[in-house]
């Protein structure tokens, strides 16, 4: 009986009672086993494995073991010793679009707590088409799905990731058993399989698991790369493992539950050394704080504390602990709890992290988390540079290029990840010649700029890399003139606000220290000889800068 | 939209603006000194240009400004006998420093201006007669359209010693220049025909 029914029911019984009563506001015992009313409001295990194995349109190779994929996968999360699921519902034999479609509206329908745990497998080819507005998309072929037109008769993977965000369990998982690299389970239609060869793999659109608001979605490769299939296992590749951990109850925490993660981190480790380092499956996990999708098992006690990682930026970070390298990222590994030293470094490169952790049974730390909490927040940075009017007639009149110095002051990761507030000040002086119908007289200024900034850092490499800035800034600009002349004005200032940009690139040297270089643009009016000019000024500054 | 944007931008940097920068007129300078033994009532002008002068303070000295970059003459006179001519080298937007105790007085190793001197001007119709209602100017100088008196003659001064053009002017009967030599303490006397004018 579903828990709406059987409230429903509760609710008649309370108003028969009081009806025969005849009374109003007493309270009626209700013989309703503890139990029962337990079971309605426990949090429930939803599944949805699909499997499409044979297609409609000849031009998509038949695979072998999608079928085969969802039956293992939905044995083992039947099973009450394994995934212990309330419902596994199994499309396969090849469903169409409209029954995916279908098929993941009613998962959203039977979806009605938070804490449902609720998990989507799909093991099918993927492919890559340009929707309508020309936009090249990721999608999953279904049964009617037809090479020569993939937008209109395949899932498109944003549908997909759109309905998963739609349930309301907070607990989800979503299993791609599929890839769009145009290999192993994957074809590309003629057209886009010309216009890639001719690109780069930056071209890709970003992978779904790394856009997905889902709390986990799992993939059996990275983007680009090719899910195989193999024989000898009778499965898709990844999916073989991905099982192989639910069964063996492969509690890496030993807290009685095998959760997404630690059967991803198993999965993806098997798949690599299976596939010769050719097939790397990928995570995302939003999730923060403790991973309560759990796939097998039971949570009987509380865990080993985990490090883990699965952000894109610390891939190919070694993980060291006390020393010892225990992990490659992404994945996760179970520690003792006490006190830790953590560290992170790729290669013989500079550590990203290094920092002492307490960690407590239970506990599960981000290691992204943990970088940018313990990262070198502010940054100091004298700088030399030029400082100029950008027009000529300012320059002649007022300040001309002139060498100047300056100080920055940058909080990383404020207000928002990936932005900075950064606080400058830059200051020059120099002399100049000012004409006026034929006659001369030189003149010396000083100009004096403050700002105030906000940069985006774009770090192509991850954070230990290169970084490029970019921003508005707002600027306080003085500028000072002073005629050697008896009878010019002691000294004419002039004062004023100006918007600008900033761009700039910030270059890590090791520990502390990176190298920055900054140009300045700001546009203001300046008032000369009682007329108002519109004008830039400028400023390119560089040095090195200190974190601490 | 766009035009607007930049309207709104360009009002609240004016509105967060405040002061300015202003150059000086580098066209014009100024010329200042002083007169010893300068008396109340003494003055100097620029020679050429009697409007751009100024009062002699009580200790006699003087601050002319506004005055034409160049080498420039000033008219100085000590409110009592005495009268020079002052050169001075006027710099662009800067003051040039003249009298005083030391520099510049031309005859005046004391620090005192010579001895003032006075033109007699009567005007003279061609046929000899003296014409009565004729009006004088010292060129240069701030003797200008003076009339004369009524035996037709007029004395024009003080006027620093040196040479100096004299102008008639009678309405109706033409108008005469003759060039005037004014000497130190002396009256000279200038006759200057009338040349009717073409009708």
């Amino acid at each position: 009986m579903s828990r709406a029914a059987l409230a429903c029911a509760a609710s008649a019984l309370l108003a028969a009672c009081a009806a025969a009563s005849g009374e109003k506001g007493r309270l009626v015992p209700l013989d309703l086993p503890r139990e029962r009313v337990s079971a309605a409001h426990a949090p429930r295990r939803i599944a949805l494995v699909v499997g499409v194995q044979r297609f409609d349109d000849p031009r998509w190779r038949t695979l072998r073991y999608p079928e085969a994929d969802a039956a293992a996968v939905a044995a083992a999360l039947r099973d009450p010793e394994i995934g212990a699921f309330d419902e596994v519902e199994v499309l396969s034999g090849g469903p169409s679009r409209g029954e995916l479609e279908g098929a993941l509206q009613a998962l959203a329908g039977r979806t009605r707590d938070e804490r449902d745990t609720v998990l989507v497998y799909v093991s099918t080819h993927g492919t890559l088409a340009r929707d309508a507005t020309g936009r090249l998309r990721r999608y999953l072929v279904a049964r009617d799905t037809r090479v020569d037109a993939v937008p209109a008769t395949g899932l498109a993977l944003e549908e997909v990731e759109a309905a998963f965000d739609r349930l309301r369990s907070r607990r989800k998982v979503l299993v791609l058993a599929a890839c769009h690299s145009g290999d192993g389970k994957s074809l590309l239609p003629d057209d886009v399989q010309a216009e890639l060869a001719g690109i780069k793999s930056g071209f890709f659109p970003p992978p779904l698991e790394e856009v997905s608001r889902a709390r986990v979605v799992l993939a059996a490769s990275d983007f680009g790369e090719t899910a195989r299939e193999d024989e000898a296992l009778g499965h898709d590749v990844y999916t073989h493992f991905l099982l192989e951990a639910l069964r063996l109850g492969l509690d890496r925490n030993g807290d009685g539950a095998v959760t997404a993660s630690e059967a991803h981190d198993h999965a993806r480790r098997r798949t690599y050394e299976f596939t010769g380092g050719r097939q790397r499956p990928s995570a995302h996990s939003s999730e923060v704080g403790a991973d309560a999708v759990v796939l097998a098992g039971r949570v009987r006690r509380a865990g080993r504390p985990e490090l883990y990682s699965y952000a894109g930026r610390l891939d190919g970070f070694t993980l060291r602990v006390d020393g010892a390298p225990l992990a490659e990222l992404p994945g996760g590994v179970a520690l003792p709890p006490g006190r830790h030293r953590v560290q992170l470094a790729k290669g013989g490169g500079p550590e990203l992290l290094d920092a002492a952790v307490r960690l407590r049974d239970g506990e599960r730390v981000d290691l992204a988390h943990l970088v940018d909490r313990a990262g070198r927040r502010w940054e100091v940075a004298p700088r030399v540079g030029v400082l100029s009017f950008l027009d000529a007639r300012s320059r002649r009149d007022v300040a001309g290029a002139s060498p100047g110095a300056g100080l920055a002051a940058t909080l990383r990761g404020w207000p928002a990840a990936g932005l900075s507030l950064r606080l400058d000040l830059a200051a020059t002086a120099g002399d100049g010649r000012f004409v006026q119908g034929g006659f001369e007289a030189p003149f010396d200024f000083r100009v004096l700029s403050a700002g105030a900034s906000l940069p985006w850092r774009i770090a192509p490499r991850g954070s230990a890399g290169p970084a490029l800035l970019a921003g508005p800034r707002l600027s306080a600009v003085y500028v000072e003139r002073r005629f050697r002349r008896a009878l010019a004005p002691p000294g004419e200032s002039y004062f004023t606000l100006a918007p600008g940009l900033l761009l700039g690139v910030a270059v890590p040297l090791g520990g502390r220290v990176s190298l920055g270089a900054e140009l300045q643009l700001d546009w203001t009016i300046v008032r000369v000889d009682g007329e108002d000019r519109s004008t830039g000024f400028g400023a390119l500054l560089g040095g090195v800068g200190w974190s601490f | 939209m766009r035009a607007s944007f930049l309207a709104v931008a360009a009002s609240a940097a004016l509105a967060a603006a405040c002061g300015g920068l202003e150059a000086p007129d580098l066209s014009t300078g100024a010329i200042a000194g002083r007169i010893s033994d300068a008396h109340p009532g003494g003055r100097v002008y620029v020679l050429g240009r009697p409007d751009l002068g100024a009062s002699l303070a009580a200790d006699g000295s003087f601050y002319v400004d506004g005055v034409p970059v160049g080498p420039a003459q000033l008219v100085a006179l000590d409110g009592a006998e005495r009268a020079g001519l002052l050169a001075a080298e006027v710099r662009s937007a800067e003051v040039s420093w003249v009298g005083g105790p030391s520099p510049a007085l031309p005859q005046a190793a004391e620090g005192v201006l010579p001895l003032a001197g006075f033109v007699t001007a009567r005007a003279v119709e061609p046929g000899g007669a003296a014409h009565l209602g004729a009006r004088f100017t010292v060129v240069g100088t701030d003797q200008v359209d003076v009339a004369a008196g009524a035996g037709g003659e007029v004395v024009l001064g003080p006027l620093p010693p040196g040479s100096f053009e004299l102008l008639v002017e009678a309405d109706g009967r033409g108008d005469g220049r003759a060039p005037v030599e004014v000497r130190s303490g002396e009256t000279v006397l200038a006759e200057v025909t009338l040349v009717p004018s073409a009708p």
